[in-house]
């Protein structure tokens, strides 16, 4: 136990520090702050988002940093992003370090007058990638190589692909401009039933129908063909040598060209390929799970530049291939109406979707209205876009000190502040003085 | 010195007070424990009420609470019962007495105690009990005891009594509707159309009672209906649109009102006070019409001659009740371009609203004057109790029955009544099955000779189903028997076995059939028609060797393939009543292009529409209304269940999830959960693949 | 290339093979004015069948009562749902006929309501030009059957397009012949039929 004059003595000192820590925390709330030579911030992601926003505009008040190292867990938003390259381009040395998830997304508008976008997603192989709108979650898939690939029917405003704590966003717009499909055949049950999926699709279908020499059943303006008013042909029946070249002018033209087999044999090089020996139908019911395996085929043999696109066993039964600006896309499925009449479940509906699609991958897509948006808020691949501002992760950059703000003890100081006068109180109360 | 008598004699004045006291007291908690029981349940409803009054309790609470507060108090009955328990002890009602009247300085506990004996000594404790007096004591104690209750009991009446009455009803009586009873909603309440009660009172021809709907987003109710909507407030505030049709509002008493009749279609109400505006979906459903089954006869039939009677069978059923019931037949006679026909029913029968009917009835074929060639439609119909939208009617399939030409076969429809050899032969095959595996497992415990015994007494049945199984082969073909039974089994001439049996069958097709039937080549048609029938009669045959050998094991596979031939004859494709005529085959290469085209012209086909587009509208609307949601709730409600309203009929399943969104966000909750429902359910789930596409945009 | 099949509907009631003639008649008359790849013979087929499926366009005719069984019924609807064209023909050519009742009794309960066909429509244009709507036949002129003059064919519509056409006028009995005897009329009756097929092909 200390001696009574001892203890007064602590009193003292303490009485003192006491006093001393007063005044420091009287300087440090008036004192400015001098200016740093080096921030370090650390993980902006994780304190919300607009954080290193609020910063910045704190930090650009006073006189910036000579050097700037942002050790971060996502990439921060655009307008961060700008504010960073300016603060660069003031003459602050900024410079980034993190292991961020390399993400981006592009949107594409379907070809299709039923609407619906294809979203295609960028990430690493194995990581979950999630789609969503601003109504919530559309869908998710897990990547197995290169990206993953959504389409989606409608959405609300803006999408958004999360990887983790990455985000792509992208504007979309409305809506295509509608232009016309053509087909071409005979008056035959083939023909009759791809008109109906397509109109029904929401297709303006112009249509020729030949009945017999001379004498065809017509519905809208067929020819000339002309990619400012028509987005796809689709030849089912052979074609006349003049239709044919009228076909391939359309198809180099940027238009999109749909053949059947008949028609393939007649366009030569145009087609994604020459077109094999005739074969019944693999199976003869049709099926849920693989409902075009009951139908007969027309092989194709695809030309060396060709895509394929579908297959039955062996046979290459959908093929597409660039024919100059346009895209050409041959089928070797015989008979698809009797799936869309016979097929189980809502085959109507399998077959309207499928052949859809198949035009849809042939269309004509206008560059002005695939051109990608770039309305506030959109920001595709936000990882290329830092190191577009700030340019390529610099690890280690962050271990330097910063600048010196008296502020930041002033929690410390106030505590021991507190602590050194309740000690002093505490030893005099038990002392017995006053 | 007297002999020992145990002091229990009530007649000593000292013990027949203390009796009196206990009986006494016996009341005194008795009524105690009435009081604080009924005082509970009083306060409880009071409480109840007064908590109704301040916040309008759901009906819910209500219905639970009142079942609550009876339990509550007949706990505390039974616990004040428990605890005056004592007072039918005479001891421990002498020692109560002792505890209050000091007096008595223990006399009475003494004399009171059983095991006391009569002696001098009690004499004086009579005595000194006798000049004590505790009535005052035991008086002033059960005033003491009622008192707590009592108060209860009165305070809590007496609050009863105070509240408002209709509160007080709605906590004891609690019913859908009766929000429009509470007292709370009056004070400040913005509008009119807040409480707001539907009742459907569907047509009464239903039988159905009326249901009653609290703060309704939707009413359902079978087309015809009555839809009453109630409030609080004067009439002269509300406004009613249904669809296009102003509907006026009455006053009745405090409350208005709006009727009107469930619409053929699905409908909106749009109820407004002044810029307050409520809509409520009217969504009808349809009385289905009946359901007919004919049972018999259960297919087509040739006969031979117009005479016997055919059997009619026939179920109904109805979702609400029958009326009526009856079969109907057509009878068609000609032939080439001149018919006639006559009509008629069988058996019409009223009913009353049952929801199922048999209908039976015996169709004479003598009675209605047919000819070689007519034929005979029949079918059931019934026809239900619909006043409003019907009555609905609905009919079974037609079975056509024809009166063969003479010499004209070329039908192969030839079953008379062939539900009855299916039933028969069935069920007997299925029966002797049973006694063979019966056999089988009882054999191990059996003797030789009475396995073998049992055996052939199941070879005779079997047996005598084969024959059976014989004379239909024979009837259809000859309409005559196989002879096989009916000229005794003594008869040297007689089949006796399945290749005899065969030949005798195609001796008399040959016999009778005058063109040859539709048939596979490698087949006669007396095999081709029978097949299945031959199939069993062959099973049986070899299954009635075994039988007779005291085999049933061996012969259990035979009589189960009779079986499965059995029923494939029953199940057997229906037979048309005429044959494929011949195949005419056009030379194409010589008809081609031949006609005169010259008046034929090229023409123009017409778009059909598109099928999305009512979709997209929707899908619109829902996301419209979605992004109202967070801003304004009720009018995103609204949105919602117009849009609802438009997709009843074509999505259903979206309609459902727009619904439970609209509900969801009338109560103020968060609907966004509903509103991702809604749309998975019009637009189906996204696609996606875990690559990109090799070609294009689309996975 | 499919070529078109003239299928004939086997339904389970009825003489729905009375007019044998037809297909083979119908066949010669699409071949000899246009060149839609045709079957040389027509098919027969269960109306309750899956087989239905796969015939598109098919000829349903009779005299007596029609009533489909519920299996003929659910398979008609879903086969008309999906794109098929019933041509349907009283043979009686008779509105107070029993085939006429009870097979239009059967159409409301199968396929719904029906619709009569203006003289406008393009059926009556899709090949040869009948401006008067739908030829008169010659037992309609001759005053048997209901003693009408049927002016009008009536439909079913679905999403607008003909999935039944029904007919009172008897085609069935008017082009019931061998194609051979078409060289002995003036002028080819069958010519309707022509605007039929390639209606249903077409539409």
């Amino acid at each position: 136990m200390p001696s009574p004059g001892s203890r007064v003595q602590l009193e003292r000192g303490l009485r003192l520090a006491g006093f001393a820590l007063l005044a420091f925390c009287a300087w440090a709330i008036t004192a400015a702050p001098t200016a740093p030579s080096r921030l370090v911030v650390r993980s902006p992601g994780r304190t919300g988002p607009g954080a290193l926003g609020s910063l910045l505009r704190g930090w650009t008040r006073r006189a910036p940093a000579e050097t700037l190292a942002l050790e971060v867990a996502s990439v921060p938003a655009a307008v961060e992003r700008d504010w960073l390259a300016a603060l660069a381009g003031a003459g602050t040395a900024v410079t980034w370090s993190g292991a961020l998830l390399p993400t981006a997304m592009e949107v594409l508008p379907v070809s299709d007058p039923a609407g619906g976008i294809s979203v295609l997603a960028a990430a690493p192989v194995g990581t979950r990638v999630q789609l969503a709108d601003s109504l919530g979650i559309l869908d998710s898939a897990t990547v197995t190589r290169a990206g993953a690939a959504f389409r989606v029917a409608a959405h609300t405003g803006p999408l958004q692909i999360a990887a983790g704590a990455q985000v792509a966003r992208a504007a979309t717009w409305d809506s295509l401009a509608p232009r016309h499909a053509v087909v071409l055949g005979a008056a035959e049950w083939e023909t009759r039933f791809v008109i109906a999926a397509l109109e029904e699709r929401g297709w303006i279908v112009d249509a020729r129908l030949a009945v017999a020499p001379g004498i065809a059943v017509t519905q809208g303006r067929p020819f000339p063909f002309d990619t400012a008013r028509q987005a796809v042909v689709v030849a089912l029946d052979a074609l006349a040598p003049g239709e044919a070249q009228a076909v391939a002018r359309f198809a180099s033209g940027g238009g999109g060209v749909v053949v059947g087999a008949a028609a393939a044999r007649g366009l030569g090089r145009v087609a994604a390929g020459g077109v094999g020996a005739h074969l019944r139908a693999p199976e003869i019911t049709f099926t849920a799970v693989a409902p075009r395996r009951a139908l007969a085929l027309d092989p194709i043999l695809p030309r060396g530049d060709a895509v394929v696109l579908e297959r039955q066993g062996p046979h290459v039964v959908l093929a597409a291939r660039r024919a100059g600006a346009g895209r050409v896309v041959q089928t070797g499925y015989d008979e698809t109406w009797r799936w869309r009449l016979a097929g189980p479940g809502d085959a109507t509906d399998a077959h309207r979707e499928w052949w859809a699609g198949v035009v849809a991958a042939a269309a004509y897509r206008s560059e002005m209205a695939v051109g990608p948006s770039r309305a506030a808020g959109d920001d595709r691949a936000p990882l290329a876009a830092l190191v577009d501002a700030l340019g390529p992760a610099q690890p280690g950059a962050s271990r330097a000190a910063g600048g010196f703000d008296p502020r930041s003890l002033l929690p410390l100081a106030g505590s021991l502040l507190l602590l050194c006068l309740i000690a002093e109180w505490a030893s005099r109360r038990l002392r017995g003085a006053a | 010195m007297s002999a020992a008598v145990p002091l229990v004699d009530t007649t000593i004045p000292a013990l027949a007070r203390v009796e009196r006291t206990g009986q006494a007291l016996l009341l005194a908690v008795l009524l105690r424990a009435t009081m604080a029981s009924a005082g509970v349940l009083v306060a409880a409803l009071a409480m109840l009420a007064a908590f109704d009054v301040a916040l309008g309790l759901p009906i819910l609470i209500r219905l639970l609470a009142l079942p609550l507060a009876l339990v509550a108090a007949v706990a505390v009955g039974l616990r004040g019962w428990r605890d005056g328990r004592g007072a039918r002890s005479r001891e421990q009602v002498a020692l109560w007495i002792e505890e209050r009247v000091p007096a008595l300085r223990y006399a009475l506990a003494t004399l009171a105690d059983a095991r006391l004996q009569r002696s001098a000594a009690t004499l004086e404790l009579e005595r000194i009990v006798g000049e004590v007096s505790w009535t005052h004591a035991v008086r002033r104690a059960a005033a003491g005891a009622l008192l707590a209750p009592g108060a209860l009991l009165i305070l809590s009446a007496a609050v009863l009594a105070a509240l408002p009455g209709a509160s007080v009803v709605r906590v004891m009586r609690p019913r859908p509707g009766d929000v429009l009873d509470a007292a709370l909603p009056l004070r400040g309440r913005r509008s009119v159309l807040a409480p707001l009660v539907a009742t459907v009172t569907p047509p009464a021809y239903t039988g159905r009672n009326a249901v009653t709907i609290e703060e309704p987003v939707s009413v359902a109710g079978i087309a015809g209906s009555e839809v009453a909507f109630e409030g609080r407030g004067s009439a002269s505030r509300v406004r009613a649109q249904l669809g296009t049709d102003t509907i006026l509002a009455r006053t009745d008493g405090t409350r208005w009102q709006v009727r009107l009749r469930m619409p053929a279609r699905a409908l909106a109400l749009r109820l407004a006070d002044g810029t307050v505006e409520r809509l409520v979906t009217i969504e009808p459903y349809p009385d289905s019409a009946p359901v007919v089954t004919l049972r018999t006869p259960a297919r087509d039939s040739v006969f031979r001659n117009a005479t016997g009677t055919i059997p009619l069978a026939a179920d109904a059923s109805d979702d609400l009740g029958l009326a009526e019931t009856r079969f109907e037949y057509i009878i068609s006679s000609g032939e080439m371009e001149s018919f006639t026909f006559r009509t008629g029913a069988l058996q019409p029968r009223v009913l009353h609203g049952e929801r199922r009917a048999e209908l039976e009835a015996s169709l004479v074929l003598g009675a209605l004057s047919l000819s070689p060639g007519d034929v005979i439609h029949i079918r059931a119909v019934a026809g239900d109790a619909n006043t409003v939208t019907g009555p609905g009617r609905g009919a079974s399939e037609t079975r056509t029955i024809r009166i063969a030409r003479r010499g004209e076969y070329d039908s192969v429809a030839v079953e008379a009544l062939p539900s009855i050899l299916g039933d028969t032969a069935a069920l007997s095959q299925r029966m002797l099955i049973m006694l063979a595996e019966a056999l089988e497992r009882r054999r191990p415990h059996l003797a030789r000779d009475t396995v073998v015994g049992a055996s052939r007494d199941i070879a005779v049945d079997q047996a005598r189903l084969r024959r059976r199984v014989a004379d239909i082969v024979f009837m259809r073909v000859g309409g005559e028997s196989s002879g096989e039974e009916s000229e005794g089994d003594n008869d040297a001439n007689r089949p006796t076995t399945p290749e005899q049996v065969l030949a005798a069958a195609e001796s008399a097709a040959s016999r009778n059939l005058g063109v040859p039937l539709d048939f596979a080549a490698d087949e006669s048609p007396v095999i081709a028609v029978n097949r299945p029938l031959l199939d069993a009669y062959n099973a049986m045959w070899e299954a009635g060797r075994w039988l007779e050998i005291g085999e049933p094991d061996d012969a259990l596979p035979h009589m189960r393939a009779a079986l499965a031939a059995i029923q494939r004859a029953r199940q057997a494709e229906r037979i048309y009543l005429r044959g494929r005529p011949p195949t005419q085959v056009v030379d194409l290469r010589d008809a081609r292009l031949k006609g005169d085209r010259a008046l034929a012209a090229a023409s123009l086909r017409f778009p059909t529409a598109a099928l999305g587009a009512e979709r997209a509208r929707l899908m619109a609307r829902l996301a419209a209304a979605a992004g109202l949601a967070r801003a304004a709730p009720a009018d995103a409600s609204d949105s919602l269940l117009l849009v609802r309203l438009d997709a009843l009929g074509l999505y259903p399943a979206f309609a459902g999830a727009v619904g439970r969104a609209a509900a969801t966000l009338r109560r103020g909750a968060d609907a966004t959960a509903d509103i991702l429902r809604a749309r998975d359910a019009l637009l189906g789930a996204p696609r996606h693949a875990g690559t990109l596409p090799d070609w294009g945009a689309a996975p | 290339m499919s070529a078109f099949v003239f299928a004939t509907a086997q339904y389970e009631s009825g003489d729905w093979d009375s007019a044998p003639l037809v297909p083979s008649n119908i066949i010669d008359t699409i071949a000899r004015y246009t060149s839609i790849d045709t079957a040389p013979a027509g098919a027969i087929v269960p109306l309750g069948s899956p087989e239905l499926f796969r015939y598109p366009f098919v000829y349903l005719t009779g005299h007596l009562p029609v009533r489909f069984s519920d299996a003929e019924r659910a398979n008609a609807r879903r086969w008309v749902e999906r794109g098929g064209f019933l041509f349907v023909d009283d043979h009686n050519h008779d509105v107070d006929g029993q085939f006429h009742k009870t097979v239009t009794e059967e159409f409301a309960r199968t396929f719904g309501s029906m619709t009569r066909l203006p003289a406008s429509h393009p059926l009556y244009c899709a090949f040869f030009t009948f401006e008067e709507g739908p030829p008169t036949t010659s037992h309609e002129l001759n005053g048997w059957g209901d003693n009408l003059v049927h002016r009008y064919l009536d439909a079913v519509l679905v999403g607008g397009k003909i999935g039944v056409l029904y007919s009172n006028k008897d085609y069935s009995s008017e082009w019931n012949y061998h194609p051979q005897n078409k060289r002995f009329f003036a002028i080819d009756n069958t010519k309707f039929a022509v605007n039929l097929v390639v209606h249903a092909l077409t539409r």
